[in-house]
């Protein structure tokens, strides 16, 4: 209703503009200490449930909200999906995220469990550009040789979120984009069987 | 297989140079990684598939059962300490003075003070396997890994994996000494050990074989980006990492 005030619609622009600068510069001022502080909040998260009394359909389903609070899903799953997603109405799309989030949550939130009674902890991280900040992690299991696990984190979304998991160099967005393939082609290129099909995997 | 191990290995070392000259692959993105023998790869992946199944994983799970635990560890204790001689050559090989010197102490003292290798006191003292091959000796010196080859038995590898391997058979330099009038009992005890690590590293099998949609891939992604990690001590190779935004 102010559409013709010439004056309120400059203010309007000019801080539109404003907000958008401060989140490229957010996003370019990500720093690898406060991409460690954010890995920590998510191994803190992650490890408590794996040393929890939890059984394992519950820390499944909590896994699942860490993912969802901490992990850029939507990216991710796009990422891990490929051309299929550019075809994909909304809905679709919104509900592969959906389903791809609890078919990762359950079988990463399996590897986890196999984690009771270790520690995990932060011992370096490095600026890789575009592709984000990687958070190293060594994980001390008892009766084990420690390894590590690498957390890559980025802010380009707008907020900093995980986008992917690398365990003992193994990384999770190669190895899920080659099965969420396999699996879309063996339900003979149809996502809605595929969304279906991942929702009974992990 | 012990005999005229020298003429075996440099006629290897050879075959090595003019199979590897041939094919050098560029570093990074593993995933689009060239797979030129990826049929036959496929098919030595299904009777590998198959041998696990029927053979290792039902065996292991027997050993793991009828054996008590103490004899077991002594098994994998003294499997390990016969590696550390090779482990020393292939240190030593690459330049790595340190990791060369910690082999040898640990094959020193578990032999002496371990009853023969049965115990593991070097493990207790901090000095713990740093465990290479001739593969990593190769990629030190600077061999590009060839195309990626799934072996019978021995499973996923690459050209230069797989010729590391054979070349490690003929020169392990306990093949060199009087225990090769033993070798019975080493195919027996490293036999032994296999079975100990399928059940170690059971959780990871049961995923990568029987729970993946593909597991040739899954197995093949899981090898290369592992070993490419362990070659640059433990950290990914970033120049494999992915950029998911970029996909819009």
């Amino acid at each position: 209703m102010h559409s013709n005030d010439p004056t309120r619609r400059h203010v309007l622009t000019g801080g539109a503009a404003l907000g958008l600068t401060l989140l490229a510069g957010g996003a370019q001022a990500l720093s690898t200490n406060q991409a460690s502080a954010f890995i920590q909040q998510v191994v803190d998260q992650t490890m408590s449930i794996v040393n929890s009394g939890a059984s394992t359909d519950q820390a499944l389903v909590q896994f699942e909200q860490v993912l969802a609070r901490y992990g850029d899903m939507p990216v991710v799953a796009r990422a891990v999906l490929g051309q299929p997603w550019r075809a994909a109405s909304s809905s679709q799309q919104q509900a592969f995220v959906q389903a791809f989030q609890g078919y990762l949550a359950r079988k990463y939130g399996r590897e986890f469990r196999e984690y009771r009674g270790a520690s995990m902890r932060v011992s370096g991280a490095s600026d890789q550009g575009d592709k984000g900040i990687l958070v190293n992690t060594v994980v001390d299991l008892p009766g084990r040789q420690p390894f590590a696990v690498d957390w890559q984190v980025s802010d380009r979304s707008g907020a900093t979120k995980l986008i992917n998991l690398i365990i003992e160099g193994v990384s999770m967005l190669t190895t899920e984009r080659s099965e969420v393939r396999a699996i879309y082609e063996s339900n003979r290129s149809n996502l809605d069987a595929t969304i279906q099909d991942l929702r009974k995997r992990g | 297989m012990f005999d005229s191990q020298n003429s075996a290995g440099q006629g290897a070392v050879v075959l090595l140079a003019l199979v590897l000259g041939a094919c050098t692959q560029q570093p990074g993105d593993t995933a689009n990684a060239p797979d030129p023998f990826e049929k036959t790869n496929r098919a030595v992946h299904a009777f590998n598939k198959a041998a696990d199944r029927n053979v290792l994983k039902p065996t292991s799970e027997a050993y793991v059962q009828v054996v008590p635990q103490p004899v077991r560890d002594g098994v994998s204790n003294a499997a390990n300490n016969l590696q550390q001689p090779l482990n020393f050559v292939n240190h030593v090989l690459q330049g790595d003075v340190e990791d060369a010197a910690s082999s040898a102490f640990r094959f020193g003292m578990n032999t002496f003070f371990g009853v023969g290798g049965l115990a593991d006191p070097a493990d207790d003292a901090g000095l713990y396997d740093r465990p290479t091959d001739f593969g990593e000796t190769l990629a030190v010196w600077g061999i590009d890994s060839g195309p990626y080859i799934e072996l019978p038995i021995f499973g996923p590898s690459t050209v230069r994996d797989g010729v590391g391997l054979v070349v490690g058979f003929v020169a392990d330099p306990i093949g060199w000494t009087e225990l090769r009038d033993y070798s019975g009992y080493y195919i027996a005890l490293e036999t032994a050990n296999v079975l100990q690590q399928r059940s170690d590293y059971a959780r990871l099998i049961e995923s990568l074989l029987y729970e993946s949609a593909d597991s040739y891939n899954a197995a093949r992604i899981a090898y290369l980006q592992n070993r490419a990690a362990s070659l640059n001590e433990g950290a990914p190779a970033t120049d494999d990492l992915e950029d998911p935004y970029a996909f819009e």
